[in-house]
């Protein structure tokens, strides 16, 4: 009986070791983000409200061109930046493959889908956020699939992103040439019918709200929640499918604050991140959490399949036959 | 002797010399190759179209505004002048923004008085029209300075003895007037020239939205979306550019050799031209044109940054300063930004009014010869296009540096040492002249009371010389605030400047936004140039830019 005592004893204690210490999630955290600014604040004050001892700064750019400033700073051998959330998960396999994200495999995951996230644990899917046409309430013609951009209608006042600044369009792209019948033809078609790409998906929105131009492939969320302030703008999801990203979460390996990174994961994937995330207007990716205002249910929205690994090899290649093809 | 020649191998030489190496780094044929590609030769055609578009409107506009503010009796004309300066003042970005918002079926003041073109308008101001528009009156006033400073030697007498000759107004400003200006409308045309051809900020807002690509955009666009793979392309492209600005200011070099005509005179020209009963008319057409082009597009700033939503018609109910909360006090990155842009500005205009006086003793007492040398090295990182001298500074300081292996690359550092390169000559011209007019034999007292040199520069020079050195650092720091081009691709996390932010904002879709960081960013520089204003006494005659254009005050009678 007397040496059941330093026996349990020693159990408790090799219990807290396993739990590891209670370390002090505290420091500073870089973020690096293609989230619009004001969106991207919105995260990082939330997240500082739950962990009043980190201070998170953000970058914001396109997912294309935060990506090339990685790149530019990984060469020149140190970067700021702790965590990524950017728009797509083909890019992050493409930094998995080279051993620069760090996996969290405490991450709970375990109310999401299969898929969703990368089975490695190293990159996190917040969001579904898919691409489909908006178009100011002046058209005349209401477009309700892909082709109809190539209606008379829509001659020279369609407007996409390019994958040259936004990774949305990158995969948009891959998976509408992956889909429609005419493939790459479509986009010839539309270079040919005076559709006009550049930019990111902002500037489709103030364009098509503005009514510089008519038509726009753009990502749900942005005329969704502008329809709301009153702008005069719709936004339908084609008869084809929409191409969808989930704009993933992932910590670089050569982190100096692992423990807060996590931790800023966590937040996203957790029930009250996703509540955020509702709050701004995005379709979460946590399946318990409501959908926003002006959205159709999950069930009902078709997204288009998409071969991940394909993009990924066929990434710049990719780029450089939409620039080509729209003379840039 | 030695601190000048340090300050100049460091900001000029090294950078210049590393991005030619890079630029011609696998033969002449690679360098071919970057440059023989359809995307370059279209871009290099749309950079010639817009500098010769937007300096020849600039050129127009520039003339008739400093000759009519010299030569008429037009009341009111520092308002003019100092409104003709701040346009110059906004950041070009800025302006562009502005026009962006005047037209199209977006604009907030068309749509409120009921002329906005129906939606699917194309808006008039993206694309090339309104490049050269928005550069063209941009650029204005540079070429109004400019000529503002020639017209300052133009000596009263020569001007006198015409009109006694019964020579009308108009021969004396055509026969006389003209031809005197000669150099400096060819320096005034190349000014504008170069500077078009390296304008970053309005090709940036009004091109790239609709793929209409200059070498500047087009640049930075490889760099931004292809990273460092893209390096060496970029260094080719900028030589390329840099080629182009180069061909203009030779071009000039050469005219302007053999066109010297050195005019001093201690009666400065004052007005001669009497209109008479058309002085009101022609103050109405100065004023409206100022209101269209000045005035108008910043009241549409305005407008923009207080409506709900992009698209949503304004009115009392529905106007809101929301954004202003968001960009001044919510949202980090651009208060962020307000402060590097405040922080690397002052840094930069204190240090280069130092390093300006320093430099000036030295070139004061210099060869001549040796002086034009060195003052053409100085020049040349603010003559070279500010995406040029980015790119350098990337080539440079990419690898971490030698000796001290510390990187600056991604630190406020390298946007810091890239200020100091391109605005080097622009705080040492005005100490340069003010040393000039120096009396010798105070130095040399001192000299033979045995006071050391430190203390010479400390309570002789530098006093005397003060008020050149505050002007060069205003400038400076006015420059250096609203800059984007170099910002655009050296800044990093936590080191945006404002320019950076407002393309993030337009970028993101947040035009209101953007507008007001965009109005609260012109509200500084107006106050700025308010408290120049005030102090204008204290400072020595034309210290202040927009003085110079106003001229001295009354008609002369008698």
């Amino acid at each position: 009986m007397n040496r059941m005592i330093p026996l349990s004893l020693g159990l408790v204690a090799s219990l807290v070791l396993l739990a590891g210490p209670a370390r002090a999630v505290e420091g500073t955290l870089t973020l690096y983000t293609s989230q619009p600014n004001t969106d991207a604040q919105q995260s990082v004050d939330a997240f500082m409200k739950a962990y009043p001892d980190v201070t998170v700064t953000f970058v914001r750019d396109g997912t294309t061109k935060i990506m090339a400033k990685l790149e530019a700073e990984l060469a020149a051998g140190v970067t700021p930046a702790d965590v990524l959330l950017i728009a797509d998960s083909v890019t992050m396999e493409g930094l998995k493959a080279r051993d620069l994200l760090l996996s969290h495999p405490d991450a709970d995951i375990s109310a999401y889908a299969e898929g969703v996230h990368d089975s490695g644990k190293t990159w996190f899917g917040t969001k579904l956020i898919t691409t489909g046409i908006m178009y100011n309430t002046a058209a005349t013609m209401i477009p309700a699939s892909w082709e109809d951009l190539l209606k008379d209608e829509a001659k020279g006042q369609v407007a996409m992103p390019s994958p040259l600044t936004s990774g949305a369009a990158l995969i948009h792209t891959a998976t509408l040439v992956g889909n429609l019948d005419a493939g790459w033809g479509y986009y010839e078609a539309l270079a040919a019918h005076g559709a006009q790409a550049a930019g990111g998906n902002g500037g489709i929105l103030t364009q098509v709200a503005g009514g510089e131009k008519l038509y726009g492939m753009v990502v749900d969320f942005l005329p969704i929640r502008e329809k709301a302030k009153g702008a005069p703008v719709e936004f339908v999801f084609p008869e084809e499918g929409v191409s969808a990203i989930s704009e993933p979460v992932a910590i670089l390996a050569s982190t100096q604050n692992p423990d807060a990174a996590k931790a800023f994961v966590d937040f996203l994937i957790s029930k009250e991140g996703q509540e955020l995330a509702l709050s701004q207007g995005y379709l979460p990716a946590h399946p318990d959490v409501a959908v926003p205002e002006g959205f159709p249910d999950r069930s009902t929205i078709k997204v288009m399949p998409f071969d991940a690994a394909k993009a990924l090899a066929e990434a710049e290649a990719n780029t450089a036959r939409f620039a080509e093809i729209f003379g840039q | 002797m030695l601190a000048l020649a340090v300050f100049i191998v460091l900001f000029s030489v090294i950078p210049v010399g590393r991005l030619i190496l890079t630029a011609f780094d696998g033969g002449v044929v690679a360098f071919w190759q970057v440059i023989d590609a359809p995307e370059v030769w279209r871009a290099s055609r749309n950079t010639l179209v817009v500098a010769l578009g937007s300096g020849g409107l600039a050129m127009l506009i520039g003339v008739s505004f400093a000759l009519i503010l010299s030569v008429t009796n037009l009341r009111a004309r520092t308002a003019l002048a100092f409104i003709m300066v701040l346009s110059l003042m906004i950041a070009p970005q800025i302006s562009a923004l502005a026009f962006k918002t005047l037209a199209g079926p977006a604009s907030p003041l068309l749509k409120l008085i009921g002329l906005a073109p129906s939606p699917g308008t194309p808006n008039p101001m993206l694309g090339q029209f309104g490049i050269i528009l928005v550069m063209g009156l941009h650029h204005a006033p540079l070429v109004a300075i400019t000529l503002a400073s020639g017209l300052a030697s133009i000596p009263r007498p020569l001007i006198e003895a015409a009109r006694l000759e019964g020579a009308s107004p108009w021969q004396v400003v055509r026969y006389i007037m003209l031809p005197l200006l000669r150099p400096f409308l060819l320096t005034a045309a190349l000014l504008v020239f170069v500077a078009g051809t390296g304008n970053f900020g309005i090709p940036a807002l009004l091109g790239l939205p609709v793929g209409y690509v200059t070498l500047p955009t087009l640049l930075f666009r490889k760099l931004a979306s292809f990273g460092p793979g893209a390096i060496n392309d970029a260094a080719a492209i900028s030589v390329l550019i840099a080629a182009i600005a180069c061909t203009g200011v030779i071009a000039a070099g050469l005219v302007l050799a053999r066109a010297q005509n050195r005019l001093e005179s201690d009666h400065r020209l004052e007005p001669f031209w009497d209109l008479g009963r058309w002085r009101l008319a022609m103050e109405m057409a100065v004023w409206g044109f100022v209101a269209l082009t000045i005035l108008l597009p910043l009241a549409s700033l305005v407008a923009t940054s207080v409506v709900p939503a992009y698209g949503v018609r304004l009115s009392l109910e529905s106007a809101t300063l929301r954004q202003y909360a968001e960009v001044l006090f919510r949202q980090d990155l651009t208060v962020r930004a307000f402060r590097n842009s405040l922080m690397l500005a002052g840094a930069a205009a204190l240090s280069l009014g130092v390093i300006a006086l320093i430099s000036a003793y030295v070139l004061d007492r210099a060869k001549p010869k040796a002086r034009a040398a060195a003052f053409a090295l100085i020049e040349l990182p603010y003559a070279v296009p500010g995406i040029v001298l980015a790119i350098a500074c990337i080539l440079l300081f990419i690898k971490p540096l030698p000796l001290i292996g510390v990187s600056i690359y991604a630190t406020p550092w390298i946007i810091l040492f890239a200020y100091h390169a391109r605005f080097y000559a622009i705080a040492l011209k005005p100490v340069l002249a003010a040393m000039a007019t120096l009396d010798d034999a105070v130095q040399e007292a001192a000299v033979c009371d045995g006071v050391g040199l430190y203390h010479r520069l400390r309570h002789i020079v530098a006093p005397l010389v003060f008020p050149a050195v505050f002007a060069g650092m205003l400038m400076v720091f006015l420059l250096a605030f609203n800059e984007l081009t170099v910002s655009a691709l050296l800044w990093s996390a936590g080191t945006e400047t404002l320019g950076v932010a407002l393309l993030s904002l337009e970028d993101s879709g947040l035009a209101a936004e953007a507008a007001a960081v965009a109005v609260a960013a012109t509200l500084l520089v107006l106050v700025l140039m308010l408290v120049m204003q005030l102090m204008a006494r204290r400072l020595p005659p034309d210290a202040l830019p927009w003085q110079g254009l106003a001229g001295p005050g009354k008609l002369r009678r008698g």
